[in-house]
């Protein structure tokens, strides 16, 4: 895989703007009778089913990650104030809990609403 | 219609891969392959990487044929049935089986393709890829790959595979020379070892340009 722009005169691999699922590294494309295949620089191979599965994948975990957060805050505000070790005013602490519950919530609906792409009838979600 | 295997070829070492519903298909394979098959097989199953199973003694059992796990760098020995183990990508070198733990290809190790493709680059037009029953496109580059280097591909009946996606997607995308049944490609295999060619007959000709059509 190189590093700069791909030589025109080169059909063999394209270097895409897409990362790799698994590390950081960035993807290149090639295409063989119509069928592509994506390949970071170490060697993590994807078919575009592979990509986009991957893809929908990352997203919902990145979008889990947020709500994670604010329910933890939520959660360690909530015990500061039962055992008594409130920096601050308690009404704060309530309004922030409340606030960060709020969103929590609002990030669930929009998980909820985050209805993956149709791959077709063909995509067994079946991987080992 | 156009014979496989005219030039009559000792097409001996087969590469098969198989995923989910594959394991049934790749017992029905091996039990009807005969005693004193010529030919070597070298079989990714996508599994777990986590647990020690019991595939290679499973694919053993009824029939005269021994399925073994082999270490990195065993000689290539014929008239053997090579299974990939755990976390291993298993590779054909200069007359050797390699095993690494390479990246993952689709997401999953062992993966079919780089079996494939390392058998392709081996071995030639002396090798015939198998897709049998599973999901996903591992291995369609791989028969792809085969078919360049003057190989011969075959997958199992999308009609009798359990999961039908990875045959069909590899009829999607390569040109398949055959389409059969689990037991009808131990013949087939059994044929080719031995250098025979093969009528694929207009039925199953018109049956493979079918499937094709409805990619």
């Amino acid at each position: 895989m190189r590093a700069f722009v791909p030589d025109p005169a080169e059909q063999d691999e394209q270097i895409t703007a897409i990362t790799c699922p698994d590390c950081p590294g960035t993807l290149a494309v090639h295409a063989e009778n119509d069928h592509l295949r994506f390949r970071c620089r170490i060697d993590h191979v994807y078919s575009l089913q592979d990509l986009i599965e991957a893809k929908e994948r990352r997203l919902e975990d990145l979008l889990w990650a947020p709500v994670t957060a604010l329910e933890e805050l939520a959660a360690l505000l909530g015990e500061v104030i039962r055992i008594g070790k409130v920096i601050g005013t308690p009404e704060g602490y309530e309004d922030r809990i409340a606030r960060a519950r709020r969103s929590a919530d609002m990030l669930r609906g929009v998980i909820e609403q985050n209805v993956k792409v149709n791959l077709g009838p063909g995509i067994s979600p079946e991987r080992p | 219609m156009s014979a496989i295997n005219g030039e009559r070829r000792r097409r001996d070492v087969v590469t098969i891969g198989a995923s989910a519903g594959g394991v049934e298909a790749l017992r029905a394979l091996i039990g009807a392959l005969p005693a004193d098959y010529p030919g070597v097989l070298a079989a990714v199953v996508h599994r777990s990487p986590y647990f020690e199973s019991a595939l290679a003694a499973v694919l053993s059992r009824r029939t005269p044929h021994v399925v073994i796990e082999p270490e990195d760098g065993d000689p290539l020995a014929m008239e053997r049935i090579y299974l990939a183990p755990r976390d291993r990508h298993m590779v054909f070198e200069d007359g050797r089986l390699r095993l690494h733990r390479g990246p993952k290809q689709h997401h999953t190790r062992p993966a079919v393709d780089p079996l494939f493709r390392s058998a392709a680059e081996i071995h030639g037009a002396r090798v015939v890829g198998v897709l049998l029953s599973g999901s996903g496109d591992d291995g369609v580059d791989g028969l792809i790959a085969i078919k360049r280097c003057g190989g011969i591909s075959i997958t199992q009946d999308p009609a009798e595979a359990q999961s039908p996606w990875m045959p069909r997607n590899a009829l999607c995308y390569d040109n398949v020379d055959l389409v059969l049944t689990a037991r009808e490609i131990a013949r087939a295999l059994t044929a080719l070892a031995n250098g025979e060619s093969m009528e694929r007959g207009e039925p199953a000709a018109a049956r493979v340009a079918a499937l094709e059509r409805d990619c």
